[in-house]
């Protein structure tokens, strides 16, 4: 190892005696700044792949349609079946409607689907909470856990609902009559987007509900395991005539996707001047180093040392701060956001309101993705800042003339 | 005729401090031969740290100029007369200069790794075999802060002597110590010297130490006598 790295190592991390303050303040800095990237980047990226799969869940990985409604859709279920990349297709209908009971009204979205084509699509037996889904009839719905929970209903309950098509049927001077309907089962797939104000009927009972005739909104398509969705969807397109489209999830959660990404690159700014506050700290303790080490900088210009040695010798000092400093960050946020739902627990234990925080999030659990090219890019650049932070000291030493500092108090 | 190991010819040097000067050196002669013991005697304050520094090139002289072997030295460059250095010369210092954070075996290895770059375990030996030839062969791995005075001055002259330099170069290596360890350091650093073939130049108050030498000069009104 030479000289300088060893000496390096050797100022900051000393053989069997305390670490110096210098490297305990300096550490601690670059410990925060990379926690507070890693763990902050990290849910910014749970978030976004959580919402890429739990919408792929439940939705599908692409969706056909047309911006009308369309009533060959069996046709098409059966041309995107016969392709390799398809592993089924279904159709939908969706909308809202009025859902009341005791007097109550909310306004959920609902949607129509053929449940033995929809279970090919979306897992949703593992969604139901309580009742069964072979209850689903044409005079039953599902309905997520959500409006149970705010409508205090349960499976066998009747709900009363109402549709812009009996809306326009009023004004035509026609009664007004809700249609009945009971709840066959709750269901909760894990994304509040869904579990707070969705219902489910059959296509039939939508298609009727809304007046669509024999007619859908919508196909599902889930692709077959490892199918890039994006290639499909261009592949795909080639089997229909505009103005069909075929969509990928991305595109059509587009907003949501493009406001984490921003918000995240945001937070990695903001959250970099920590990383920047702490090699300020790094940078003074090393100036505060080179004049107490004043002396020592002497004895190895006369045994030999070059400038760019000493030189190396301070910045590798900056630098092992920066790797160590990094390493323990990193170590540490793993640890922390392993035990996240621990400590979210007991901090709502204390501050009460779990159950309303989190229903303006999409998820139930905080989610965290680890992405390798962020974790790559913080410790680049945490290392490069505190490597250059001890830069300007490392100068001051390299050019002292080492008779002055051997003369030196 | 004897091999010139190194010396100086002409050498003056003064510091200016306000409307003052002082002339420190005054076109010093000095010409150490291989091998040979020169002590170096003066009053406080007479130039002779400066003369060992500029010896040492790590000072310039005003004029004069200062040669390693057959070369003179001022043409150098910082870093390529600091890499020169370390291969030519070690420097004993009255204060001993060890490095804290490192044992007494690290701070001899330290000459080898600024010298050679890096260190094997054939040079790890020789720095166990240096400290043993100063007496400190079971203090290899003692911290700095646990050794006496004594001691710290022996690790600096195993550590001078472990690159076989031509020349050390000694400034008042027994001065912070008490005459009877001071007498037993000066013993081994001459006995060393000698051994290894060294030129030793021993700049000294202590007349005693100074008598060892084969050649005895003294600094006096910035010249050599």
């Amino acid at each position: 190892m030479p000289w300088y790295l060893y000496i390096a190592i050797r100022h900051t991390f000393p053989k069997g005696k305390r670490l110096p303050f210098f490297t305990i303040m300096s550490v601690t800095g670059v410990v925060l700044g990379t926690m507070a990237l890693v763990v902050v980047l990290s849910v910014f990226n749970g978030f976004g792949h959580a919402i890429r799969e739990v919408v792929a869940d439940t939705t599908g990985d692409l969706k056909v349609m047309n911006g009308r409604i369309f009533e060959d859709y069996e046709e098409k279920v059966d041309l995107l079946e016969a392709s390799p990349l398809v592993a089924a297709a279904a159709p939908s209908a969706f909308g809202m409607v009025m859902l009341q009971t005791d007097n109550r009204p909310i306004v959920p979205q609902v949607q129509g689907i053929d449940v033995d084509k929809e279970r090919q699509i979306v897992p949703l037996d593992d969604y139901i909470r309580y009742g069964d889904l072979d209850e689903l009839d044409d005079d039953s719905l599902l309905i997520s856990s959500g409006i149970a929970n705010t409508l205090r209903l349960r499976v066998g309950d009747e709900v009363e609902l109402y549709t812009p098509l009996m809306i326009q049927r009023l004004n035509q001077n026609e009664v007004l009559l809700p249609r009945l309907m009971r709840v066959a089962a709750v269901f909760e797939t894990g994304f509040t987007k869904v579990d707070e104000n969705t219902i489910i009927t059959t296509l039939r009972s939508m298609q009727d509900l809304y007046g669509l005739g024999e007619g859908v909104h919508a196909l599902k398509v889930k692709l077959v395991e490892g199918v890039d969705a994006e290639k499909a969807a261009r592949e795909l397109q080639e089997l229909f005539e505009p103005p069909f489209r075929v969509s990928t999830w991305l595109e059509s959660n587009a907003d949501y996707l493009a406001i984490i990404e921003f918000e995240k690159r945001m937070m990695f700014f903001i959250l970099l001047i920590i990383v920047l506050v702490a090699s300020f700290s790094i940078a003074t303790s090393l100036f505060t180093s080179v004049v107490k080490k004043t002396r020592e900088i002497g004895l190895f210009s006369s045994m030999g040392a070059t400038s760019r040695q000493i030189i190396a010798c301070f910045c590798l000092q900056g630098f092992s701060v920066g790797v160590v400093g990094t390493g323990i960050g990193f170590a540490l946020s793993f640890a922390l956001l392993s035990a996240r739902e621990t400590i979210i627990d007991a901090i709502f234990r204390v501050i009460g309101g779990r159950e309303q925080t989190m229903q303006f999030y999409f998820f139930s659990e905080l989610p965290v993705h680890y992405n390798a090219s962020d974790l790559i890019v913080i410790a680049v650049l945490t290392i490069s800042i505190a490597t250059l932070a001890g830069l300007v000291p490392s100068i001051k030493a390299g050019l002292l003339k080492p008779v002055e500092a051997l003369r030196s108090e | 005729m004897s091999e010139l190991a190194i010396s100086a010819s002409g050498v003056a040097k003064s510091y200016t401090t306000g409307e003052s000067t002082l002339e420190v050196l005054r076109s010093v002669e000095l010409s150490v031969n291989k091998g040979e013991f020169v002590s170096i005697q003066g009053e406080s304050g007479c130039g002779k740290t400066t003369l060992l520094n500029v010896l040492a090139g790590i000072e310039s002289p005003d004029s004069g100029y200062v040669q390693w072997g057959t070369e003179r030295i001022e043409k150098l460059g910082r870093n390529a007369l600091a890499v020169k250095r370390g291969g030519f010369l070690g420097i004993v210092f009255q204060s001993y200069y060890l490095v804290p954070e490192i044992d007494s075996l690290q701070n001899v290895l330290m000459s080898r790794r600024i010298v050679d770059g890096r260190v094997g375990k054939e040079q790890v030996d020789e720095a166990r075999a240096m400290l043993a030839k100063v007496g400190l062969g079971d203090r290899c791995h003692q911290m700095p802060n646990t050794l006496s005075g004594g001691e710290r001055q022996r690790v600096a002259i195993a550590r001078a002597l472990l690159t076989n330099p031509a020349v050390i170069l000694a400034d008042e290596p027994t001065g912070n110590l008490d005459e009877a360890t001071g007498n037993r350091v000066m013993d081994q650093l001459r006995e060393l010297c000698r051994e290894f073939g060294t030129s030793l130049v021993l700049v000294t108050h202590n007349a005693e130490h100074a008598a060892l030498a084969d050649r005895q000069l003294t600094l006096s009104q910035g010249r050599i006598h």
